[in-house]
């Protein structure tokens, strides 16, 4: 290669590192550039929208008794727990505990997953106009899907928990032990799993038990379900603390609508 | 002409790579189409047309992830100029040369990537299928891509 291209690469390079270097959080260099091309380029992702899906009929019909079936288990599920919320609102007048406040959330929209293959992200249809933040939460009606990490006008991106940077502080519901779950540190695998790290060794653990957000770290609320635990096991590498795998109550494959907690 | 032929196609193709389904049973992979579009940029336009073209792809790119922004204008930036240097030994209208441009192209944004993140054995394997996937997928770009600016020549 000519001398010329590697000092081109040299500038590159340098231009970069001093880019990098001013990518301080809060309206630098790097931080506007993103804005616009993330405005740029919102219009022609929010297009897909007018792409119609096609679906064969025995697809829907299949699909519409599944959710028929869902639908009376559900309100079976929900007669049940009306009558368990009155007792529980008994008991804690009993009790004399404070009052919860109940979460103030925004629905969303998913407009675009992430466009590479090593993040998982997801783009949303709401903005800094509708009071989302840097770092809230972000749900379904399933459970946890992750946090924002960027917001602009009109738009957000919400790093799912099945990326191994987003980290909750997590509670196993039956057993009370404390851990932290991430997206799993194997770039490749076919099945969409978690990890819950940190996990005491000498605690006794279930398959099945529910796991659900601690409210600590000061990002995710107490007692947003995250997932179920499917297997067990000493951490290979330490032999100090248990590592769980979590089945994720979110289909992150699926992911349509979404509520981001603002308060 | 041919810069608007190649604007609306790096728009259309970033969105199209971020609203494109995962391939569940490739375990959510996504079909990279970028590194097809800065291939084609480095083997048919000038050297510093290919560079804007591979810097703008990459911010896009990388405006459309959670990962480092400019990183992938970086890589692509890098990769244009290296292959603006070395297309003089290439034919491009040979398919494999366009397949090993793109999946060039797609390899070093994939490694790139695993150093922000880490190697393993799954991440090898993740860049050699990603790799595939832009390879193959570079050859319909260069002829989608030529073709329009053929129309727009003849318009």
């Amino acid at each position: 290669m000519k001398r010329q291209n590697w000092v081109i690469i040299g500038l590159l390079v340098l231009g970069w590192i001093i880019f990098l270097g001013q990518s301080r959080p809060g309206g630098t260099v790097s931080t506007k550039l993103r804005m616009i091309f993330v405005q740029l380029s919102t219009p022609f992702v929010k297009l897909g929208d007018l792409i119609p899906v096609v679906r064969s009929r025995r697809d829907l019909a299949r699909q519409n008794g599944a959710l028929r079936g869902e639908n009376d288990a559900l309100r079976q599920q929900v007669r049940s727990l009306a009558e368990a919320g009155r007792r529980n609102l008994e008991l804690e007048h009993l009790l004399n505990l404070k009052e919860r406040v109940p979460l103030k959330t925004i629905g969303a929209r998913v407009i675009g997953r992430d466009s590479s293959n090593w993040w998982k992200s997801i783009q949303i249809d709401r903005g800094s106009e509708d009071g989302i933040r840097v770092n809230m939460p972000v749900v379904n009606a399933d459970g946890l899907v992750g946090k924002t990490i960027s917001v602009a006008k009109g738009e957000a991106r919400a790093l799912l928990l099945t990326d191994p940077n987003c980290k909750a502080s997590a509670l196993l519901q039956d057993s009370r032990e404390p851990g932290v779950v991430s997206g799993p540190e194997d770039a490749f695998s076919r099945e969409s799993h978690l990890l819950m790290t940190f996990v005491d060794r000498n605690a006794r653990i279930k398959a099945g038990e529910a796991v659900i957000t601690s409210g600590l770290g000061g990002i995710f609320p107490k007692g947003i379900h995250i997932g179920s635990v499917t297997r067990v096991r000493l951490n290979p590498q330490t032999g100090m603390y248990q590592d769980v795998e979590v089945k994720p109550a979110v289909d992150f494959h699926k992911l349509e609508e979404v509520l981001v907690i603002v308060e | 002409m041919n810069l608007l032929i190649l604007t609306t196609g790096l728009f259309m193709l970033s969105a199209l790579q971020a609203r494109l389904p995962t391939m569940w049973w490739l375990g959510g992979m996504r079909l990279e189409l970028l590194p097809a579009l800065v291939a084609y940029g480095a083997l048919t336009l000038r050297r510093s047309g290919a560079l804007l073209l591979a810097l703008c792809a990459g911010f896009m790119q990388d405006s459309l992830s959670a990962a480092p922004f400019g990183m992938t204008a970086l890589i692509y930036g890098i990769v244009a100029i290296v292959m603006t240097g070395l297309r003089e030994t290439f034919d491009r209208e040979l398919p494999w040369v366009q397949i090993g441009a793109g999946a060039l192209t797609a390899t070093a944004t994939s490694a790139a990537a695993c150093v922000v993140l880490g190697f393993s054995a799954g991440a090898v394997f993740k860049i050699l299928l990603i790799a595939a996937m832009s390879g193959l997928i570079t050859p319909v770009i260069f002829l989608a891509v030529d073709y329009a600016r053929i129309l727009g020549r003849a318009s």
